[in-house]
């Protein structure tokens, strides 16, 4: 898997491509700025991009938009955007050209690595990595609808499949068996009356449009 | 005008209004009995002889604030110039006043707003202060020891160093949120980058309350204005989450008319005003920089309403 790397700070590209490489990623192109960034991915076509949200020459949200105009430019690869803000906004707009092969994740998250590693390759395998605070934050704001008829297990479930894991990700994280899951999610999709037996990824679009109100 | 003994010899029909007093009464007067405070007269009298005995003339064709007094008693800030004219050999004074007491007004009004601005501004940073210091700060002292005792246990006791490195990188995410939640509250980057409506429904999702927002501007504002009504709406949320003793809110925006209405509204219990807390006053404050109007309407027992409206272009 080859990867490019867009972040300013020196010390945290050096860190995520450590990380990434330690993982057995190979890490193709280090951008410090948005423009430099959107140049290595048309150059290296690499399988995923890992983009800071604010970055040089604007010193804004500029790697949200160089992810966005990739999306839209290469929308093969992948683009996991990492970001220091919690918040809706940022991930609605990079989630409005679908949520297949997309990633939102608050920094910090980096730190636990296996999963960060796991969410890169879901990403690049054209999954999704939704951050969890960001998935609860959504959650919360949808609180006293059909929500409350979920059981907790089943809130659990549906959290986990709103930041992209797949049932067997979801088993493991919760220690039971996919066809646990299984029966859970079919439980889920009946209880709010979402289209059942979509695919892990276009799942995550149906949750999460869910979620967002629509 | 005044003559060289001090009497009023006439006035016009303006200055008869500042004083509250008809030319023919004040005719023949002394000027001083009339019109200079009682605590001034003698230095007015003792000014005016200098000047007849040939002293250096000292107030003569300057423009000077002064406190004059009205025929009813009240004081009146004033704006005087005297002139001295020859009348056939005696010397006449003519003085041409402007009643300043408006925008001495105003100036005190702008020093005040000045002031709470200030104070707001200084409560601020104190506040900024304490939560960094309680907080991360506090947590971020915690975990140098942690790492300190881990690296003590990692040849004797590798698990208990396990386990200490475990607790410092849960104190490290502790800190990290905290610091995260600290940044938006000082200011939230959505709103530069997005604007006011994901700025108030990302503070919403944060609060222990039910809001219902209507009439948020998707389109963007100048970014004062955008700040002002952030600030307005995330202090009367606040507000309502810690005093109203109700989990339930109403945001309503207005752009209209060249103007922007914000009203946050709960059913709560009341009894707020301005001088409860340092937040409104400084919001009152920054509301009156851009020339606009804050009023909090909170009777007891049956909610409060603060209503803010600024000027906004459209």
């Amino acid at each position: 898997m080859r990867v490019v790397i867009g972040e300013d700070s020196v010390l945290l590209r050096a860190g995520v491509a450590r990380l990434l490489q330690d993982a057995g990623i190979e890490v193709v192109g280090q951008a410090a700025d948005a423009d430099d960034l959107l140049r290595k991915v048309r150059a290296h076509r690499p399988d995923v991009a890992v983009v800071d949200i604010r970055m040089p020459p604007g010193n804004a949200d500029d790697g949200l938009r160089a992810a966005r105009a990739m999306r839209a430019e290469l929308p093969d690869i992948g683009v996991l955007v990492l970001s220091q803000y919690a918040e809706e906004h940022y991930v609605t707009e990079l989630l409005q050209d679908g949520a297949e092969g997309v990633g939102y994740l608050l920094k910090e998250r980096i730190a636990d690595v296996e999963r960060f590693v796991d969410s890169v390759r879901r990403v690049a395998e054209g999954g999704s990595a939704l951050d969890p605070e960001i998935v609860a934050l959504m959650m919360g704001r949808r609180e006293g609808g059909p929500l409350a008829s979920l059981t907790e297990r089943e809130r659990e479930v549906l959290a986990l499949m709103a930041e992209g894991r797949t049932n067997r990700g979801i088993a493991g994280e919760l220690f039971v068996s996919e066809r646990a899951v299984e029966r859970h999610v079919t439980a889920i999709f009946g209880k709010l009356g979402l289209p059942a037996g979509a695919g892990d990824h276009r799942r995550v679009l149906a949750v999460l449009a869910y979620l967002d109100g629509g | 005008m005044m003559d060289q003994r001090g009497s009023i010899v006439g006035m016009n029909p303006a200055a008869e209004r500042t004083f509250g007093i008809a030319e023919a009464d004040a005719r023949g007067k002394e000027m001083a009995e009339v019109m200079v405070p009682p605590t001034l007269r003698e230095a007015h009298r003792h000014g005016l002889a200098r000047l007849l005995a040939g002293g250096e003339p000292q107030i003569l064709d300057r423009r000077v604030e002064v406190t004059a007094q009205r025929a009813d008693g009240t004081l009146v800030p004033v704006e005087l110039t005297i002139t001295q004219v020859e009348n056939g050999g005696a010397p006449l004074f003519i003085g041409y006043l402007r009643d300043i007491g408006d925008r001495i007004e105003t100036e005190e009004q702008l020093r005040r707003s000045r002031t709470q601005l200030l104070r707001a501004a200084d409560e601020a940073r104190r506040r900024l202060e304490r939560d960094l210091h309680d907080g991360a700060q506090q947590r971020l002292v915690g975990l140098a020891l942690t790492l300190r005792l881990a690296r003590a246990q990692v040849e004797q006791d590798p698990a208990a160093a396990v386990a200490l490195l475990d607790e410092a990188s849960a104190d490290l995410a502790s800190a990290t949120e905290e610091l995260r939640d600290l940044a938006r509250g000082l200011h939230p980057a959505v709103l530069t980058d997005g604007g006011l409506g994901p700025a108030v429904r990302g503070l919403i999702a944060r609060l222990p309350l039910e809001v219902r927002v209507d009439g948020v501007p998707e389109e963007r504002l100048p970014i004062d204005i955008e700040s002002t009504a952030y600030y307005v709406v995330a202090e009367g949320l606040t507000n309502v989450a810690r005093y109203a003793g109700t989990q339930r809110a109403h945001v309503a925006f207005e752009h209209a008319d060249g103007r922007l209405t914000i009203v946050v509204r709960d059913h709560g219990r009341g009894g707020a005003d301005l001088d409860g807390g340092t937040g409104l006053r400084g919001l009152a404050a920054r509301v009156a920089v851009h020339d606009g109007s804050l009023a909090i309407t909170s009777p007891a027992g049956e909610g409060t309403t603060v209503r803010v409206e600024v000027p906004c272009a459209s």
